[in-house]
């Protein structure tokens, strides 16, 4: 099975965490200037005016709170840390907040992992009538594209594994019939509208459905990919057609010189 | 010498005194005139239909002067290419199927001009598996039915590492543990028949479809010459003629663990001495036929060729094409209590058989 993994996921994600970083960071410094224009030492106060609406954000977060009670003890009157020290520790609450809030709201726009997604269809395959209607079918899980952004992408790619007897055609409709007795709600419709669509269309002399391109997120789309019954064979093809003839022809040789 | 001379020429006089008897004067006139091209209607199709075909006729006889169909029943497939060749005298009428007609063949039928179809479904039959009452029951599946009957069958710990092997397994129980250690027999119908058809469809194919390596051959004509070859060593044995008969007595005769394969009605008959098998744990009951749910159930239905009906001048191919349809599709027929249900065949649902009638007596043309 070949997974192709959209490479930009990773690249998006750091160039959107590194802009909030930034805009947070420069409202801390934006919110301690004027400490610093008066040449004081810092004020544990002050800072706790910005950890303030942090702590509570982390409280509702619920991931940060001990980092969130430690910035409550920069109220202590003996805290000799100088104010570089204690905008470092500031600091270091704000990344571990921001980078908290924006992992669980990227766990939230992400799809599953491939692993995840292959254990689901595969585990679909033996439940859902769906997977197992495309698999009698002749169609096979071949790639899996899993993009993440917003919104996320998810596409599965089913290739064609086999051409149908008329046996298995039939057993299709029949399934397809108890299933449609079973569930007629229009998430089901549309998708034995799929398979019939593969069958049909597969028993036309001219083209088969080579591919089938099911995008399930954002929205659901399907995309079939049509190819003539008798294409040209491909280079790979021809160039082991011809080495198996090679061959096939030195064996009749040996066998007539012995 | 003489005497056989005599009985000859007796036979002479009489052959035309019979044809006149089996023949009508209206049919003949018709046949005389260049009316119609043929006397009888012929069905092609499965041997299976041969009760139901013979029970219409009969009260199509008491109602008209239509003889007998003259019946060609070669098997489904067979009878859909012999009245898929062509339009004409020398091709059938009408075509007793054991299943609705494919792609395939209704592309075939439109490829020699024969487009105008009318399909009426009958009702639904099945095929079942028979023991001997008082043996142990047989839980069947479609996987074990094909493991104990085909030639090579997959062997091997993983789906993966699975090679197909000459058949090993001599009872039972070597193929599932809960079944008991019965050596295999199975009777069945000859190949040409159309409960052989049905078998090889829906339990051998559907068995085989079940293991990976068959799953993964691509080419169906392969796959299909794999699930459907039986074992040769003797463990199945096909009963070409009057399987009706034979296979319900072999099953008696046979060891514990001889297994049958007959039409659902054939089984009823011989319930007394029979016991039907559950296949994936349901037993072919009239209910569970009608909802579908028994693994064996298929419906059987009749083509008929419109280009082999009479015109408004009473011209065609035959007499009495329509007055087939109209009593095939009839509720006297079809309909619960119906003489087709005395024949083991389950009723449509009433909605479908109303909207089916209606689409035969309008002669819509059948397509796919």
């Amino acid at each position: 099975m070949n997974f192709s993994v959209n490479q930009r996921q990773p690249h998006s994600f750091q160039s959107v965490l590194c802009a909030i970083v930034a805009v947070t960071a420069v409202t801390t410094v934006i919110s301690a200037g004027p400490v610093m224009a008066q040449g004081q030492p810092a004020l544990p106060s002050d800072l706790s005016l910005v950890a303030a609406p942090l702590t509570t954000l982390s409280i509702s977060s619920g991931a940060v709170n001990s980092n969130a009670a430690d910035s409550s003890d920069s109220d202590d009157p003996f805290d000799d840390r100088g104010y570089l020290e204690i905008m470092g520790t500031s600091f270091g609450e704000i990344w571990s907040w921001t980078s908290y809030t924006m992992g669980t709201m990227f766990s939230a726009i992400t799809p599953p992992t491939p692993a995840a997604m292959v254990k689901r269809f595969q585990d679909d395959e033996e439940k859902s009538p769906f997977f197992a209607l495309i698999g009698y079918a002749g169609y096979k899980i071949k790639e899996i594209e899993n993009g993440i952004g917003l919104p996320p992408d998810v596409t599965v790619k089913f290739g064609r594994i086999r051409n149908l007897s008329d046996a298995d055609i039939d057993y299709i409709d029949r399934e397809l019939s108890r299933w449609e007795k079973r569930d007629s709600g229009v998430v089901a419709e549309a998708q034995r509208a799929v398979i019939s669509t593969l069958v049909s269309v597969n028993q036309s002399d001219s083209y088969v459905i080579d591919a089938v391109r099911l995008r399930v997120l954002p929205l659901p789309q399907v995309k079939f990919t049509l190819a003539p019954t008798e294409g040209g064979m491909s280079m790979e093809n021809s160039v082991l057609l011809r080495a198996i003839q090679r061959l096939d022809r030195r064996l009749v040789d040996v066998q007539k010189r012995g | 010498m003489i005497r056989f001379l005599s009985v000859l020429i007796f036979f002479c006089l009489l052959v035309p005194l019979v044809r006149a008897e089996v023949i009508p004067p209206e049919l003949l006139h018709d046949l005389e005139t260049g009316k119609i091209e043929r006397p009888k209607i012929i069905i092609s199709g499965s041997d299976t239909m041969s009760p139901f075909n013979a029970e219409i006729s009969r009260h199509l006889a008491a109602q008209w002067q239509i003889p007998h169909p003259e019946e060609r029943l070669a098997g489904t497939h067979a009878g859909f290419v012999s009245f898929c060749s062509g339009i004409g005298a020398e091709y059938p009428d009408v075509v007793a199927a054991t299943r609705r007609m494919r792609q395939t063949e209704f592309d075939v039928c439109a490829a020699n001009g024969i487009v105008d179809l009318i399909e009426v479904p009958l009702g639904y039959s099945a095929v079942v598996f028979v023991a001997k009452r008082g043996d142990k029951t047989l839980k069947l599946t479609p996987k074990i039915i094909f493991q104990a009957l085909a030639a090579e069958v997959p062997q091997g710990l993983t789906s993966f590492a699975q090679d197909l092997l000459v058949n090993p397994y001599e009872t039972w129980q070597q193929i599932d543990k809960k079944l008991p250690a019965d050596l295999i027999n199975v009777v069945l119908p000859g190949h040409a028949t159309g409960t052989h058809s049905i078998f090889d469809d829906v339990f051998m194919q559907g068995g085989c479809r079940t293991f990976t390596i068959i799953k993964l051959i691509f080419y169906e004509k392969e796959r299909v010459a794999l699930c459907t070859t039986l074992r040769g060593d003797g463990r199945v044995v096909e009963i070409a003629k009057d399987y009706e008969e034979q296979v319900p007595a072999m099953v008696i005769k046979g060891p514990p663990g001889t297994v049958g394969v007959i039409p659902y009605f054939y089984a009823v008959k011989n319930a007394d001495s029979l016991q039907i098998l559950p296949v994936n744990g349901i037993m072919p009951t009239p209910q569970s036929i009608e909802s579908d749910a028994y693994e064996g159930v298929h419906t059987v239905y009749y083509y008929f060729k419109r280009a082999h009906m009479r015109n408004h001048d009473g011209v065609g191919v035959v007499r009495g094409l329509r007055q087939f349809i109209v009593e095939s599709s009839s509720e006297a027929a079809r309909a619960p209590g119906g003489y087709l249900e005395a024949l083991g065949l389950t009723p449509l649902p009433a909605d479908m058989r109303l909207a089916q009638r209606r689409a035969a007596l309008r002669l819509e043309r059948f397509s796919r």
